[in-house]
């Protein structure tokens, strides 16, 4: 018996190390094979292209030419980057596993030196007479007439977010409006955004509409897929809502926004969002670096794409650094004007 | 339809149990449970051109019964860590702006994250007549049902097969207590289960999962998807009731669409099995 199981134990052993004769050959780590695969990936999968009126084609022409086998990692940063600049996508990002080379982000995001428009501190500090809540968001009242939400992003379950709303509206039952922070909100699940924009919406309606590539062409996407808001019945927040914006409200912060404007009772007030609706995806590079894809187009209930431009507010207020650092919040004072 | 499948194999699977019962003096019935270790491999090019590598742990259960025919009902468990085999671990920074304004690195780590496979298994065969006693061959056909899935930072993969599988197995009887056998199946027909084309299962209607099948389901044929299922096990009787069983499992599986994906793997399993009717 032992000398069966040592058998089966080389057996095991000689075919556990079979890559050659089982798997096809792994892609080579070589420069110019790292870069072609990039190119090719968001050639195939890119959402973008269209809308945005990209020739990815003629981008291969120029930044092809900058790689060589010889290249080192800082050259091949060079040339990818360079050709990632065009899409102007904040989904779109680069992260090296070399720590002499900076993470890399596409759009105005990885061009922005400083994000001191806003600080959740200074509201809790200088705003809010009564918090509510500050586990998982900061919430609260600006005296007693209205109400005051910060989401940081939207990754929670929407059970969580069924919670949350049924406390946010008992302690808001009150007051004559609401203002929905959602300045430096990562994103995080449409299914999340629709959700919480379900609590402010009295009839069906499409929120808004996406599609995914799916195949090789640059026009090759699924059927349109929708969105709709479905009301809350009975769990519905009624009177006047400011919703704040910034360049950081990204991802599914911009498609709560979206959905958000399919309600009459809403104004959105800040700076023009960051304009990256679509899913993204990770991948991956044979040298081991990350990068992201934008695999989608997201429109509006119109048919209107703000993907690579933001979201523009109703009310454009650009806060001052200096106003912020003190304690003034312009985006948020205007807000509370509206809703007095 | 699955619905309907699904309460076909029971009905059988229940008709086979009364069935044994009635000529109980010489129906074989037996339970198994076993556990070992595994070894995977794979390329999945619709996910990453990294080959990636898993060390897993199966447990499997199972139940035999055989009389004029043998009919086995087996279910598998695979948990392990699966990373990519050049990069042991990799670090990335992602920066992003907090709430006051400061840019925050956060440290993605990539390396060894969790892979569970699950398997369902049920196989029906008809005994071969042949001229020696101590040779039983048996062929038939199996219901297969694999699922696979893996998240890395950089890559998701995910993989559900249910199929029809042509099979044959061997059994040797080398002595009273010691027993070799063998069994290869293959993958006819089924359904193959992938991540849509776009690597995101968003549908606008369902939840991830319920996006994935409903996106990423294609039927499949020898053409497309080629597979081999084989083991071969030595055992021996531990008295009157209980067996001992060393086995060596391995498949290799190559699927041609979305970039492809090529796997094998290697099992070493340890399993007791009991018998519930007659001597082993």
């Amino acid at each position: 018996m032992i000398k069966s199981i040592s058998f089966l134990i080389l057996v095991f052993l000689a075919f556990s190390s079979c890559d050659r004769m089982l798997l096809p050959e792994e892609s080579s780590n070589d420069p110019v094979n790292n870069f072609e695969l990039l190119w090719n990936q968001y050639d195939q999968q890119y959402g973008g292209f269209e809308v945005k009126g990209i020739n990815w084609d003629s981008l291969y022409g120029i930044y092809r030419p900058m790689v060589s086998e010889e290249s080192t990692d800082a050259q091949l940063y060079a040339a990818i980057t360079g050709l990632l600049a065009h899409l102007n996508d904040n989904h779109v990002f680069l992260f090296p596993t070399d720590p002499q080379l900076e993470p890399y982000t596409s759009g105005i995001l990885g061009r922005m030196e400083t994000f001191t428009d806003f600080s959740l501190e200074g509201v809790r500090q200088n705003y809010l007479t009564e918090v509510v809540s500050e586990k998982s968001i900061l919430s609260g009242l600006i005296d007693t007439e209205i109400g005051y939400v910060h989401f940081g992003n939207f990754n929670e379950s929407t059970g969580a977010y069924q919670k949350t709303m049924a406390e946010l509206l008992d302690k808001f039952s009150q007051t004559k409006g609401m203002i929905i922070d959602i300045r430096n909100n990562e994103g995080g699940g449409d299914q999340a955004s629709v959700f919480l924009a379900e609590y402010f919406t009295f009839v069906e309606k499409l929120a808004f509409r996406f599609r995914l590539r799916n195949g090789p062409a640059h026009n090759d996407f699924t059927e349109w897929a929708d969105y709709n808001l479905l009301p809350h019945a009975g769990e519905q927040y009624e009177n006047d809502v400011v919703i704040l914006t910034n360049r950081f409200t990204i991802s599914a912060a911009e498609t709560f926004v979206l959905a958000m404007k399919r309600n009459e009772q809403v104004t959105v007030v800040g700076d023009t969002t960051s304009g990256a609706f679509s899913d993204v995806i990770r991948r991956e590079l044979p040298n081991g670096w990350a990068y992201g894809v934008s695999v989608g187009d997201w429109r509006d209930f119109e048919g209107t794409s703000f993907e690579g431009i933001g979201f523009p507010p109703d009310v454009v207020v650009q806060n001052d650094s200096l106003d912020v650092a003190n304690g003034f919040d312009e985006a948020l004072e205007e807000a509370m004007g509206l809703l007095r | 339809m699955v619905r309907k499948l699904s309460l076909t194999i029971f009905t059988l699977f229940v008709f086979q149990l009364c069935s044994a019962q009635e000529g109980s003096m010489l129906a074989q019935k037996e339970l198994r449970f076993g556990t070992g270790f595994g070894h995977l491999r794979m390329l999945d090019r619709q996910v990453s051109p990294l080959i990636y590598q898993s060390n897993l742990l199966p447990v499997e259960v199972g139940f035999a019964v055989e009389k004029k025919h043998r009919l086995e009902l087996d279910f598998g468990l695979n948990i392990g860590g699966n990373r990519s085999r050049n990069f042991a671990e990799r670090t990335v920074v992602r920066s992003t702006p907090d709430n006051e304004g400061n840019l925050k690195d956060s440290l993605i780590l990539i390396g060894n994250v969790p892979i569970i496979q699950q398997a369902f298994n049920f196989h029906y065969y008809w005994k071969v007549p042949t001229a020696s006693k101590d040779l039983t061959l048996l062929a038939g056909f199996g219901l297969r049902e694999f699922f696979s899935i893996s998240f890395s930072p950089t890559a998701i993969f995910v993989i559900n097969e249910v199929s029809l599988n042509p099979a044959v197995q061997a059994r040797y009887q080398w002595s009273d207590d010691v027993r070799i056998s063998a069994s290869l199946s293959v993958p006819l027909t089924g359904i193959m289960v992938r991540l849509p084309y776009a690597n995101d299962p968003a549908d606008g209607k369902h939840g991830n999962f319920g996006a994935v099948y409903s996106m990423g389901t294609r039927l499949f044929s020898p053409l497309n998807y080629q597979k081999v299922n084989f083991r071969a096990a030595y055992s021996r009787s531990l008295g009157e009731r209980w067996r001992f069983e060393a086995g060596y499992q391995f498949y290799w599986l190559k699927y041609q669409e979305k970039g492809g994906v090529t796997a094998y793997q290697n099992n070493l399993q340890f399993t007791f099995s009991k018998s519930l009717g007659a001597r082993q």
